[in-house]
C-alpha cells in the first residue's frame, strides 16, 4: 500500500497541511513544566510501510505535518524508507530504501523543493540507518540484511555528491546504525547478531578495531584474518552463541567531543560507554526496557535513549550516569531519535502496530517530557533534524 | 591545521614544478581566503587520466605540496564507483568498461571539524571549476583488454555458387573472456570469387576458394570457403494451407532440385513476400514475418511468399482470413473493497464443495469470499495479520491450507500466515511460519505436500507443509545475483520470476535432472532482452506439444516511453483536490518455447504499448492476463505462437473494470485473473473482486 490513511491525506494540499487535526500544541497537563519553544525545528521522518517521508515543523504554535513525499519506484511493493540523514549544509536528505530486488537503494533529494536529485543507487541488502561525513562528502549505510539465514552483511560506503557506491566492507552478522565521528574520520556501527562495535575507518574505507559487547566479555577484539567479523567473537578470539552473550546491540553513537561512544545493548537493557583511546569500557548504564536507538545533545549533557520494547524515551546525564528522566511514548514500538542542534528537543519517531499511524513525539530536554506528537505514515522509523529557525 | 605525516601517495616533487607552483600562489591565497579555508594544498596524479584495462591494474600517484610548493605527505581517501574500477594501495583496477572519474581528498586529523575545500586544483578537467575543492577529480577510461584471438564462424565451408550467406565472428581477450559488440572489418582475399560486407553477408560469386578475414582490433579471424558450382535447376514451393486466419503459423518447405533431379537440402535460401491487402484493410508496412520457411500474418490478405537462391525463385501464395475471434463478455459479480487497495486473490473449491475466494489487501486484512453464485458474491470473513501489506494469496490444490504472504510486520520478522481451510468460510490461522522468512515474504507457491516461499529478494525456502500446524523448512534454493520476485511449480519444475534476470528453472522432483525438494538442482537459467520478468506461467499446448512459459514484466515508472503519466496510486481528497490520477506501468508478456529446455526460444509477445501487465494465467489455449491499467484482457493463444500476438488479433475480450467509488475513482487496475467453472474472477487494486462471464461467439457480432 502507498497511501497513509485517509485522515493524514485529507489534510494535506500542494504538499502542504491545511488542516489542524495533526497539529499538536504543548499538552496542558505538561505546560506547567515545559516552556514553549521559541524557535522552529524541522525534522524528516520515514514511514517505511507507506512509502513516505514526512516533514515535521515544531515551533511556538506547536507541531505539524507540513508536507509528506511519496517516495520509491514501484507503488504496488513496499519499497521501505528506512534510514534519512541530512547533509550537515542542510541542502540534502539522503534516504535508504530497504526492500529491493533484494538489494535497496540509496536515494538523494534537494530540501527546499524536496526534489529528487540522484538515485537510486543500488546497495546491499537492506541498507537501513545512515550518516554523511561532516565534509559532506561520503555516504555510510548499514547494510541490516534481515532476509531469511543470518549471514555476514556489510556497510556501503558512498561519495554524496553523485551518490555512487565506492565499496561494500564486509561487517558482520546484521550490522546496525551508522553514525560518523564528529571528524568524520571514523564510523560507528554495531553487530545485533554477533555483540560487536565495529569501528570503521571512513578514509579507507575497511574496519579499524573491532570491540566485543558481549556481557562480561567487553573489550578489543582481535582481527583473525576472517573470524573476527562473525558469530560471537569476543576478546582473544573464540566464538560463543548469541544466545549467551546478553547485548543484542542496535545502536552506537559518538560523543560530541569524540572521545566515546554509547552502544545500546537492545536485549541487555543497558548501555555501554566505551573510550575511544583506550578501546575499553568506561561505564555501563542500566535503562529501561529495549534500549534501541540513542544519541548525545550536541552540548554533551544528556544520552537520549529510545526504549524499543519499554514504550518510552529515557534520558541520562552523562556527568553522573544517572538516569534524570523516562517518559512513555504516544504509541508503542519506538524507533529513531533525532536532537536539536540547541540541545533542546528530541524528536522521536514511534512506529506503531499494523494499521496504526505512526508518530513523531516531541519531548522536551528540560523537563523530559513529551510536549507534543504527530502521526505520520506507518511504521515511521527513520528520522532526521534539518534546521531551526530562531522567530524574530 | 597540523598536517599528519602519514603519507600512503606522497613523494618529493621535482625543483622545477616548486618553481611553477610558486609562479600562481597569489591566486591561490586570494580563492583560499575566499572560501573560508584553513589550509590549502595542491595535489598532483600521476598520470593525469587513468587508463587501465578491464581486469588489469594500473599505479596511480598522487603528490602532496602545500601552497609554497613543498612537498608534504597527507593522508588521501581515493573513491571511485565501484561497479566500474577500484582504488587500494596506489593501484587502479579496472572493472567495466566506461569512463569514470577518481575522487581524491584529503583525510583531515581527528578534529571536531573538517575544512570545506582544502584542494587547489589548477588543470580541473572538464566540469570541475578551477580553484579550491573539496577533491581532486582524477578520469579514467576502463578500457577492454587487447583481443588476442578472433574466430570466424562458417555453418558450411562450401557454399554455392549465386548464393548469400551470413558469417559471424567472435572475439576473445587473452583471459578468454568475450568481446560485447565488436567492431569487425570484413574482408575477402578475393572479390570476385567472393565479396563480403559490413554486416558480415557474404556473396558467392563465382566458383573457387577463398579466404574471409574478421579483424577486431588489429587482430584477426579467417575461415577458407569453396565456392562450388551452383547446383541446382529449380525450387518448388507449396503452401501447406490455401487459407488461413491471422496469427496462424505456417511452415513453408521448398524443394530444391538438383541438376541430376535429386533434392539439394543444404542450399541457403532467401524468404520474402509481397502482400496484397484486401481492399478494406489499410495495413502496416510489416504485414507479416517469414524466417526460414516460417510464415505468420498480422494483417488478412494474400500474400505470395517468395524462397529465393541465386537466379532460381520459387513462389507459393496462401490467403490470411481476420482471425475473428472477438466474444462478448458481461458482469456478473462484485465483492467490492474501495478503502484500500486490493491485491492478490486465489478462487477454489473448499472441502464442503462450494466455491470460495481469498483476497489479499494493503491493509494486512484478508477478505473471504463465497462466490458458489457469482453473481452474488458474499464477504464470509476476514483475517487481521500484523502486516501492513497481505502480497499473496494462494490456496494448496488439494484446498487444505492457504497461504498469506506477509509484508511490513511490526517486529520485522514477517514470514508467511499458513490458513486451515477445513472451513473454508471461517478459515482459522494454522500457524504464522517466519523460519528463513523474515526479511518479507512477497510470493509463495503451495503445493499439496510443500510450501514453496520466497525470503525477500534472496531466494526461496522449500516447507514441508504435511503438518499445517508444524511446517518445517527441508530446503532452499539461493540462485547466485539472485533478484527473485516470484516462483512457480509445475511438473516438479520450479520457475523463479528473476526481474532483469529473466527466469531461473530449478528441478525440485521433476527426476530429470535430479532435483529433489531437499535437493534443488539447477536446470537453466532462461533470459533474453528486454525480459523485466516479474511473474510467469507455464502452459503445455496439448495441440502441437509444446511448452511455452508467458513471462510477465513489471514495470514502473514508464521513464523514456511517450508516455510516462504517473506513478503514485493516492485517492482522491476532495478537500485538498489532490490524488486520485490513475497510475501508469508498463511491460508486456514475452512468451517462450520451453519446450526443449536447453534451447529456449522466445517466439513470440502479448504488449499493449500503453499498459502495463502484472499477473497471467493460461488455460485452455486462452491468456487471461491482468494488465493492470489496460483492465482484464483475455487473448487466444491457440496454436502455435510467433510474432506479435496482439496484432494478429487474438485478443478475445477486453474488460476493464470502472468503479466511480473506487479506491482511485474509474482507474482500472487488474491485479490477475482466474477462470473457475464458467467464470472468470479477477482482482482489481482500485474496486476490490470481480467476476466477469465471456459469452458464446454467437453472441457479438464481428466485423
Amino acid at each position: 500500500m502507498r497511501g497513509v490513511t485517509a485522515r493524514i491525506h485529507s489534510l494535506v494540499v500542494g504538499g502542504v497541511l491545511l488542516g489542524s487535526i495533526l497539529m499538536a500544541g504543548p499538552d496542558p497537563a505538561l505546560a506547567q513544566t515545559s516552556s514553549a519553544p521559541e524557535a522552529d525545528y524541522w525534522v524528516w521522518v520515514g514511514a517505511e510501510s507507506d512509502d513516505l517521508i514526512h516533514r515535521i515543523r515544531f515551533g511556538p504554535d506547536g507541531a505539524v505535518m507540513e508536507k509528506q513525499v511519496g517516495v520509491g519506484v514501484n507503488p504496488t511493493e513496499t519499497e521501505g524508507p528506512h534510514g534519512l540523514a541530512v547533509s550537515p549544509d542542510g541542502r540534502y536528505l539522503y534516504m535508504t530504501t530497504g526492500h529491493g530486488t533484494p538489494d535497496g537503494m540509496l536515494w538523494k533529494y534537494e530540501l527546499g523543493p524536496d526534489t529528487l536529485v540522484a538515485g537510486p543507487t543500488r546497495l546491499g541488502q537492506f541498507p537501513a540507518s545512515l550518516d554523511v561525513t561532516p565534509d559532506g562528502l561520503f555516504v555510510f549505510v548499514a547494510n541490516f540484511n534481515l532476509h531469511g539465514q543470518h549471514v555476514p552483511s556489510t556497510m556501503s560506503a558512498a561519495y554524496g555528491p553523485e551518490l555512487y557506491e565506492i565499496e561494500q566492507i564486509e561487517l558482520c552478522v546484521m550490522p546496525h546504525g551508522a553514525r560518523a565521528s564528529p571528524s568524520g574520520n571514523r564510523i560507528y556501527t554495531v553487530c545485533m547478531m554477533d555483540e560487536q562495535l565495529v569501528e570503521v575507518d571512513a578514509g579507507r574505507f575497511e574496519v579499524a578495531r573491532r570491540f566485543s559487547v558481549a556481557e562480561g566479555s567487553e573489550g578489543p577484539i582481535e582481527e583473525h584474518g576472517d573470524h573476527a567479523g562473525h558469530h560471537g567473537a569476543h576478546p582473544g578470539g573464540g566464538v560463543m552463541s548469541h544466545d549467551d552473550l546478553g547485548c543484542s546491540p542496535t545502536w552506537a553513537s559518538p560523543h560530541p567531543e569524540g572521545d566515546r561512544v554509547y552502544v545500546a545493548c537492545n536485549r541487555g537493557d543497558r548501555i555501554l560507554e566505551v573510550d575511544l583511546a583506550g578501546w575499553s569500557l568506561a561505564r555501563t548504564f542500566e535503562t529501561g526496557r529495549g534500549p534501541y536507538n540513542l544519541e548525545v545533545t550536541p552540548d554533551g549533557r544528556l544520552l537520549v535513549v529510545t526504549l524499543k520494547q519499554g514504550n518510552a524515551v529515557e534520558f541520562i546525564d552523562l556527568a553522573s550516569g544517572e538516569t534524570v528522566g523516562r517518559s512513555e511514548t504516544s504509541t508503542t514500538v519506538v524507533h529513531g531519535v533525532a536532537l536539536s542542534p540547541d540541545s533542546r528537543y528530541a524528536f522521536v519517531s514511534v512506529e506503531g502496530v499494523g494499521q496504526e499511524p505512526g508518530k513523531v513525539d516531541i519531548f522536551d530536554l528540560e523537563s523530559f517530557q513529551r510536549v507534543a506528537d504527530v502521526p505520520v505514515g506507518r511504521q515511521a522509523s527513520g528520522i532526521a533534524f534539518w534546521k531551526m529557525e530562531e522567530r524574530p | 591545521m597540523p598536517i599528519v605525516l602519514r603519507a600512503q601517495s606522497s613523494i618529493l616533487v621535482p625543483s622545477l614544478m616548486i618553481l611553477t607552483l610558486g609562479l600562481i600562489l597569489g591566486v591561490w591565497t586570494a580563492s583560499a581566503s575566499a572560501q573560508d579555508v584553513e589550509e590549502l594544498y595542491r595535489l598532483v596524479p600521476e598520470p593525469a587520466e587513468v587508463v587501465v584495462e578491464v581486469g588489469e591494474t594500473t599505479p596511480l600517484e598522487v603528490r602532496s605540496y602545500d601552497m609554497d610548493g613543498n612537498p608534504v605527505e597527507l593522508d588521501l581517501s581515493f573513491s571511485a564507483p565501484r561497479t566500474g574500477l577500484h582504488v587500494r594501495d596506489g593501484q587502479v583496477l579496472g572493472r567495466q568498461v566506461g569512463e569514470y572519474r577518481i575522487h581524491v581528498a584529503i583525510i583531515t586529523p581527528d578534529a571536531p571539524r573538517r575544512v570545506p575545500a582544502a584542494i587547489y586544483v589548477e588543470n580541473p578537467p572538464p566540469g570541475m571549476p578551477r580553484g579550491p575543492q573539496p577533491v581532486l577529480e582524477v578520469p579514467v577510461r576502463v578500457v577492454w583488454p587487447a583481443v588476442s584471438q578472433v574466430e570466424v564462424d562458417v555453418a558450411d565451408t562450401r557454399i554455392y555458387e549465386g548464393t548469400r550467406t551470413r558469417l559471424r565472428a567472435e572475439a576473445f581477450h587473452g583471459d578468454g573472456t568475450r568481446r560485447q559488440s565488436p567492431d569487425v572489418r570484413w574482408a575477402s582475399s578475393d572479390e570476385s570469387v567472393a565479396q563480403v560486407d559490413r554486416h558480415g553477408n557474404l556473396e558467392a560469386r563465382s566458383v573457387g576458394s577463398v579466404t574471409v578475414t574478421a579483424e577486431v582490433d588489429g587482430t584477426r579471424g579467417s575461415a577458407s570457403l569453396e565456392v562450388a558450382p551452383f547446383p541446382a535447376r529449380g525450387i518448388e514451393l507449396e503452401a501447406p494451407v490455401d487459407e488461413a486466419r491471422t496469427g496462424d503459423v505456417l511452415h513453408f518447405q521448398a524443394r530444391v532440385q538438383g541438376e541430376d533431379g535429386s533434392e539439394i537440402d543444404d542450399l541457403p535460401l532467401e524468404w520474402g513476400y509481397i502482400f496484397t491487402p484486401h481492399d478494406s484493410v489499410h495495413a502496416r508496412g510489416a504485414a507479416a514475418t517469414i524466417r526460414d520457411g516460417t510464415f505468420v500474418a498480422e494483417v488478412p490478405g494474400i500474400y505470395t511468399i517468395h524462397a529465393v537462391a541465386g537466379a532460381l525463385a520459387a513462389r507459393a501464395t496462401v490467403e490470411v482470413h481476420p482471425r475473428q475471434v472477438l466474444h462478448r463478455a458481461h458482469e456478473v459479480g462484485r465483492g467490492r473493497v474501495t478503502h484500500t487497495m486490493s491485491h492478490d486473490f486465489w478462487i477454489f473449491e473448499g472441502v464442503d464443495g462450494r466455491d470460495y475466494a481469498i483476497t489479499g489487501t494493503s491493509g494486512g486484512t484478508a477478505y473471504i469470499w463465497d462466490v458458489t453464485d457469482p453473481s452474488a458474491i458474499e464477504k464470509t470473513d476476514s483475517i487481521q495479520v500484523d502486516a501492513r501489506q497481505v502480497n499473496d494469496v494462494k490456496v494448496s490444490p488439494d484446498s487444505r491450507y492457504a497461504v498469506l504472504t506477509r509484508e511490513g510486520a511490526s517486529d520485522r520478522v514477517n514470514g508467511a500466515v499458513i490458513l486451515d481451510l477445513e472451513n473454508p468460510r471461517n478459515p482459522t490461522i494454522a500457524t504464522e511460519f517466519t523460519d528463513r522468512l523474515t526479511g518479507g515474504v512477497h510470493n509463495a507457491w503451495p503445493m499439496n505436500d510443500y510450501l514453496y516461499a520466497l525470503s525477500a529478494g534472496q531466494g526461496w525456502v522449500i516447507i514441508d507443509m504435511a503438518d499445517i500446524y508444524n511446517p518445517r523448512v527441508v530446503g532452499s534454493y539461493n540462485h547466485p545475483n539472485s533478484s527473485v520476485h516470484d516462483v512457480l511449480v509445475h511438473d516438479g519444475i520450479a520457475y523463479s520470476s528473476e526481474w532483469e534476470n529473466g527466469i531461473v528453472v530449478v528441478d525440485v522432483g521433476n527426476g530429470r535432472w535430479g532435483g529433489s525438494p531437499e535437493n534443488p538442482v539447477l536446470v537453466t537459467e532462461v533470459y533474453f532482452p528486454e525480459m523485466l520478468t516479474h511473474t510467469l506461467w507455464p502452459y503445455e499446448q496439448e495441440s502441437t506439444g509444446k511448452f511455452y512459459l508467458f513471462a510477465t514484466d513489471e514495470l514502473w515508472p514508464r521513464v523514456g516511453s511517450p508516455l510516462e503519466g504517473y506513478a503514485d496510486l493516492m485517492p482522491f481528497d476532495p478537500e485538498t483536490g489532490e490524488g486520485g490520477r490513475p497510475a501508469h506501468t508498463g511491460g508486456y508478456v514475452h512468451i517462450i518455447d520451453f519446450t526443449d529446455p536447453e534451447n529456449p526460444e522466445k517466439v513470440a509477445r502479448y504488449q499493449m504499448e500503453e499498459y502495463g501487465t502484472h499477473n497471467p494465467w493460461v488455460e485452455d489455449d486462452i491468456l487471461y492476463q491482468g494488465y493492470y491499467e489496460g483492465g482484464l484482457r483475455v487473448v487466444d493463444v491457440s496454436g502455435e505462437l510467433k510474432g506479435d500476438l496482439r496484432a494478429q488479433g487474438r485478443e478475445m475480450v477486453v474488460f476493464k473494470p470502472y468503479d466511480p467509488q473506487g479506491y482511485i475513482a474509474n482507474a482500472p487496475m487488474v491485479w490477475g485473473a482466474q477462470p473457475h467453472k464458467g467464470h472468470i474472477f479477477f482482482s482489481d487494486a482500485n474496486s476490490g473482486l470481480w467476476s466477469i462471464r465471456i459469452e458464446p461467439r454467437e453472441g457479438r457480432p464481428v466485423f
